[in-house]
């Protein structure tokens, strides 16, 4: 039985990515030469307009992403006007670029959920091994500067083959010595430049097996202030919970279809040149413009995204390689963006996240 | 906006936000504070009583839901003071002269 599913009336958030200039050129990054990396770049006013709309639209939350929004100029006018229409907001950036009058912009709001810094070792030497000279540097200071402003900070933590054994040292620096409430952790995923870089950045089997073992003995450590919606963390616990429901013979309720991901129900993004798009990580599926196109219209009407949400109506028992899985039952497919950009189809599961090809390339369950 | 039985007037505060779905229920959203709060269809009309600028008594509010749904029961007027009073605990309303 498929779940039934309710849109809700407007996108609960928004994902706006405001620049595709970085300072940096980290080896994953998923947005660098993907569709989202566009060269134009919508001026304040056109930002500005759009929140508006947002905010009559009773959305909740923005979040400001890149490229790296620190280099916009304009970015306090930006957040002043998700702040006017009613709307928090998060900002997602490498550290490197933020000055402390726009970090104490930020914090008089008392709108900031949160701004989330990458940090991905607790030495330059580890950080910096994927993400460039000077980095790690930048990072640091960024979080020195927010955290003297009084902005919320949490980081993410992608994990890669050269920071699996520092593990231990980049989390006891962001919780125990920086006080991070919570942190989140992924791996890269075949997007963006980790397509060019994929030999360098994307964990084997075995090197994906001590990244699960790792970081779940940290969470057990540090509580639920470990979170993950990808990566190992996530592939750990996911795949512990399809082993247990197949040795009952049970499937997992919603599961056996294409349900993952569940984002364009709550959500939609915006590219830095204003087209609507699904998520970030589906770029190439313009949905219309901002300003030109209405929100609601875009949301509740759209032809492509409706079919987008009604990939969880399709089995996987109609694809070959699922068909005689012994956990289809208890698969979602996984995120459909590793999908296209393996493939150039959404409408399909996404096997760099597969159970069955990661235990046949010699994976193993890690208990959680 | 509703004038209480003690005088008092309460007013929706300017920032808070009503999202409204497609079933009629509805979401309270304070985003100085990021707190939400779901409500059903008729603490949506309250609400949207409250926020409006005509000044209403418990009786006026209960003649507006009883003109948008049926089987009202007789006991709304405790209905939408209960429900006022929650809302005013989670700050979401405030004291307008």
């Amino acid at each position: 039985m498929t779940e039934n599913r309710r849109l809700m009336r407007t996108p609960k958030s928004v994902d706006v990515d405001i620049t595709s200039q970085c300072n940096l050129r980290c080896k994953y990054c998923f947005h660098k030469s993907s569709a989202g990396d566009t060269r134009d770049e919508l001026p304040t006013e056109e930002w500005v307009r759009f929140f508006a709309e947002c905010g009559s639209n009773a959305v909740m939350d923005v979040t400001i992403g890149g490229g790296e929004p620190f280099l916009r100029p304009d970015l306090t006018a930006l957040v002043d006007a998700v702040v006017a229409n009613r709307m928090r907001f998060s900002v997602l950036s490498n550290g490197g670029k933020i000055t402390p009058e726009v970090a104490r912009h930020l914090a008089a709001t008392g709108r900031c959920n949160h701004v989330q810094i990458s940090v991905d070792g607790a030495s330059a030497e580890v950080h910096d091994r994927l993400r460039g000279r000077g980095a790690f540097e930048g990072a640091m200071r960024g979080i020195r500067i927010l955290k003297e402003a009084g902005v919320a900070i949490t980081s993410r933590i992608t994990i890669h083959r050269y920071n699996i054994a520092d593990l231990d040292n980049i989390v006891a620096l962001l919780i125990d010595q920086i006080g991070m409430p919570s942190i989140s952790t992924n791996s890269a995923c075949h997007q963006g430049l980790a397509r060019e870089f994929e030999e360098e950045v994307q964990l084997t089997p075995q090197e994906q097996c001590d990244a699960m073992e790792k970081i779940v003995a940290l969470s057990k450590r540090y509580g639920n202030r470990i979170t993950a919606q990808a990566g190992p963390l996530a592939q750990a616990r996911g795949y512990q919970q399809m082993e247990d429901a197949r040795k009952q013979g049970v499937g997992i309720p919603g599961r056996g279809y294409l349900t993952g991901c569940g984002c364009m129900w709550s959500k939609i993004a915006v590219r830095p040149d204003g087209t609507y798009v699904p998520c970030g990580m589906l770029s190439h599926m313009a949905l219309g413009r901002i300003n030109r196109d209405r929100l609601l219209d875009v949301w509740q009407n759209h032809a492509e995204l409706t079919a987008l949400r009604n990939r969880y109506r399709i089995p996987l028992s109609k694809f070959q390689a699922c068909a005689d899985c012994a956990w289809q039952m208890t698969c979602t497919g996984n995120c459909p963006a590793g999908t296209y950009t393996r493939t150039g189809e959404v409408y399909a599961p996404n096997t760099d996240d597969c159970l069955k090809r990661f235990l046949e390339k010699g994976g193993r369950f890690v208990e959680v | 906006m509703i004038v209480t039985s003690d005088s008092q007037v309460l007013k929706t505060k300017e920032q808070m936000v009503l999202r409204e779905e497609f079933d009629d229920w509805a979401i309270l959203f304070d985003p100085d504070t990021g707190r939400a709060m779901g409500i059903s269809p008729t603490g949506a009309t309250i609400w949207k009583c409250l926020a409006s600028d005509a000044k209403l008594d418990v009786q006026a509010i209960a003649g507006t839901l009883r003109e948008e749904y049926d089987g009202i029961p007789d006991t709304v007027d405790t209905e939408i003071l209960e429900f006022i009073d929650s809302v005013r605990k989670h700050g979401y309303v405030e004291e307008r002269s």
